[in-house]
């Protein structure tokens, strides 16, 4: 079963993804911050992070870093909101592999994890 | 006949001698009598005139006694009768002088010369008082050989008192004279500067009293070319007899006894002794201070006109109830008048002005004059060529003791550059507010966007998931559309509201402006045909490039076009007109100016104010957000540059954008 993570310091976006992943079948795992989300990562090794760009503490930008350091296989989808599309590019250039606006259109997400999924070797 | 006879013819000549000689002294006799009877009259008149003549007569001894007096003398000295006094008087020169030794002194004289005329010296009345007399007096000796005085005495009193009362007013003349601080002369008909001169002349010429008294000429005192003229003054002055008044001044020049020179003005009054003239008597005014003053006075005249042409202040004067008005040449230079020569009047000032400008120069002279009020006004003035300048006035009564306006005095300042920096002064206050007001506001709503777009986003998933669930409603379908809808709104407004947020001018680069308003005119063409719209663009071929930061540039264009666009909706002609030019409209240096205008319903002036004012709006909620001039104001002000909106001849709105062709305009942000 291909593992998620959600990463964002909104709860109620975290438990909203959470609730559609885990109902299209995914293991759903979530943080809500950037160093947790780096702990995640270790613990489970999600095949797909979906990690929001702005938030307090240790940003998204830096948690990509850490998480692209610790394997770079992972796939990472940056959540961005829509204003903000400039940080996405920058994301993209420090090996995010792609990015989406809030507000967050389910079925394009989905669309974008099972794009890097299926991109994910073996 | 030598023999002692007589011939008849002797004798006969004899007897009319003897007849003649009878006849001669019949006539003698008769004239014996005649002549006795006149001395005997002679007599009497002399007594009479001895008892009544109105001069003391007298005849005393050396002795000191009188021997006779007349009643005159009795009168003269306060005695009873001739007798009394005869009697009473036994030491004349005791007794009636007051200086005894004058009675020696007279003695002596009368032994030199027999006789003394007009000696004066003091009686002793008999009632102690004193008197003044003049004595004729001779001396005379008897037929014993004995000398006696023969005299007449005049009470000279009055007279010694008038002299008196002259020598004393003279004194005090004299005193005054030379107390008097004015230069005072007597010249005679030679120019000989008579004693009388006072210590003031002297000092004034630079002499000593002395000097004076030894005998100055007027030739002394006063410069060659000067003496012929004065000749000729005096000549007119006698002519005009004598002078009431202080008369006529001449001016001269006068030397002083050191050689120098000095303006100085006589009035003369010409002696007459007579009937005939005499000489010159008069005042000298020292005019060295006075044309010192003229001088500084001169100089005063024409720093305060310089210092109203500096200050560009002018001013007027009015004496209540004349038609002239004094006007001084600055105040004619402001208003633009060639004529100030002649005297000015009020319906010249008038003429300049417009109706509404009068009454407000009318109210504040009249204000002056009937009310006693000042007033500070401001009004514009049309010059003779058409120029319109605006001045500042202040108007102020001169009020006399009884409290009546006597004159207006008017100070009248040309403001109008004063205006014009104020005016742009405001301008550049109000863009600084506005400026303020849009960073402060920039910084807030970048903060506000991303707090909406969260809970925005919470709701749009929500809704997703409710839009997925399966048989739902037709109704509640409806419902969550209209919510997804909703949530694309507060995303667009976030979005405005991000775009809004001072993000600084980052990426400039040169660029050229017409060929950036042709991308953008290029990507809203179909656009603008769709809504029926007519384009005029004028490119300006000579324009410079521009350093700008291309894409925020691109946003302003689209957001004045995007203005435009939504102002013309509904309106029958729509035409859209843009125009670049190269222009010097700041005082900072050359600007590059679009000019944004369209034919829509123009811009109310209560909305004036407002226009770029973020969520300021005119369209119905939904339709916009009220950001986009805001925007486009942010991003011209961070180019360093300025936009400004008026209303134009086709009834819509005009915008200008200009920017400044030098790179330093543009800010970088702190």
């Amino acid at each position: 079963m291909e593992r998620i993570l959600v990463v964002d310091d909104e709860t109620q976006i975290v438990r909203l993804l959470q609730k559609y992943f885990a109902s299209k079948g995914y293991e759903v795992h979530t943080a809500r911050s950037g160093l947790e989300a780096v702990d995640r990562v270790k613990d489970v090794r999600p095949d797909v992070v979906l990690l929001d760009i702005l938030m307090p503490g240790m940003g998204g930008l830096d948690t990509l870093k850490e998480i692209k350091k610790i394997d770079p296989k992972i796939g990472v989808i940056m959540i961005t909101a829509v204003i903000d599309e400039e940080l996405a590019k920058r994301a993209l250039e420090l090996g995010a592999d792609d990015y989406i606006t809030k507000p967050i259109d389910f079925d394009y997400l989905e669309t974008c994890v099972m794009v890097k999924l299926a991109q994910l070797p073996g | 006949m030598k023999d002692g006879y007589k011939t008849r013819q002797q004798l006969l000549e004899e007897l009319s001698i003897l007849q003649r000689r009878i006849l001669g002294l019949e006539r003698a006799n008769k004239k014996l009598k005649k002549d006795k009877t006149e001395l005997e009259q002679d007599a009497k008149r002399l007594h009479l005139i001895f008892d009544n003549a109105p001069v003391g007569i007298y005849i005393s001894t050396p002795e000191g006694r009188y021997l006779k007096v007349n009643r005159a003398q009795v009168d003269i000295l306060g005695y009873e009768s001739p007798e009394e006094m005869v009697r009473s008087v036994t030491d004349i020169k005791n007794q009636i002088y007051v200086e005894p030794e004058d009675r020696d002194r007279l003695e002596k004289l009368l032994a030199e010369q027999g006789m003394v005329k007009g000696f004066e010296t003091r009686f002793y009345r008999r009632d102690g008082k004193i008197i003044w007399v003049s004595i004729h007096i001779q001396a005379l000796r008897d037929e014993k050989d004995k000398v006696f005085y023969q005299g007449t005495v005049i009470d000279i009193t009055e007279r010694r008192q008038a002299e008196e009362a002259l020598r004393e007013s003279e004194r005090r003349y004299r005193h005054l004279d030379n107390f008097v601080p004015i230069p005072l002369f007597e010249i005679d008909l030679t120019g000989n500067v008579s004693k009388m001169g006072n210590l003031a002349l002297a000092e004034t010429f630079g002499y000593t009293e002395k000097d004076v008294e030894k005998g100055l000429n007027i030739a002394q005192v006063i410069i060659p070319e000067d003496i012929e003229r004065i000749v000729s003054d005096m000549k007119a002055a006698l002519r005009k007899g004598k002078v009431k008044g202080h008369g006529t001044g001449y001016e001269y020049t006068g030397i002083r006894k050191d050689g120098s020179t000095f303006p100085i003005l006589a009035y003369t009054s010409p002696i007459f002794n007579n009937g005939n003239p005499v000489g010159f008597r008069g005042a000298v005014i020292d005019l060295t201070a006075q044309k010192q003053a003229e001088e500084a006075l001169r100089r005063s005249i024409l720093s305060l006109a310089e210092a109203q042409r500096i200050a560009n202040i002018g001013n007027w004067e009015w004496d209540v109830g004349s038609e002239d008005v004094y006007w001084s040449d600055e105040l004619c230079r402001i208003m633009g008048t060639q004529s100030c020569a002649v005297p000015m009047t009020f319906a010249a000032l008038y003429e300049l002005l417009s109706p509404e400008d009068r009454e407000i120069v009318k109210g504040a002279v009249e204000k002056a004059a009937k009310e006693g009020r000042k007033s500070d006004i401001e009004h514009r003035i049309t010059r003779p060529d058409g120029t319109v300048r605006d001045v500042h006035q202040l108007v102020e009564p001169i009020i006399d003791r009884d409290g009546k306006t006597t004159r207006v005095i008017g100070l009248a300042q040309d403001v109008t550059e004063k205006k014009q920096r104020e005016m742009e002064l405001q301008k550049a206050k109000e863009q600084l507010i506005q400026a303020e007001k849009l960073s402060s506001l920039g910084r807030l709503s970048a903060g506000v966007a991303h707090e909406i777009l969260n809970p925005a986003t919470i709701i749009s998933m929500e809704l997703q998931l409710l839009q997925k669930m399966e048989g739902l409603a037709p109704e509640m379908q409806e419902g969550l559309k209209v919510c997804m809808e909703q949530v694309g709104r507060i995303v667009a407004i976030t979005k405005s509201l991000k775009q809004f947020s001072r993000v600084p001018v980052k990426n400039t680069a040169m660029a050229d402006m017409n060929g950036l308003i042709k991308h953008m005119m290029t990507l809203y063409a179909t656009q603008l045909k769709m809504e029926g719209i007519e384009t005029d663009v004028q490119y300006d071929p000579d324009l410079p490039a521009i350093t700008i930061d291309r894409e925020k540039m691109e946003q302003v264009v689209v957001n004045m076009i995007a203005n435009a666009v939504s102002a013309m909706e509904g309106k029958e002609k729509k035409v859209l007109h843009i125009k670049t030019s190269r222009n010097a409209v700041h005082r900072k240096g050359d600007h590059l100016t679009i000019t944004v205008a369209d034919t829509g319903k123009g811009i109310p002036a209560e909305h004036m104010p407002k226009i770029f004012d973020p969520f300021f709006t005119t369209k119905e909620p939904g339709k916009g957000t009220g950001l986009g001039l805001s925007i486009a104001y942010g991003i011209v002000q961070e180019h360093g540059g300025m936009i400004r909106a008026e209303n134009n001849e086709w009834g819509g709105a005009t915008f200008y954008v200009s920017l400044p062709l030098q790179k330093e305009g543009l800010r970088s942000d702190p």
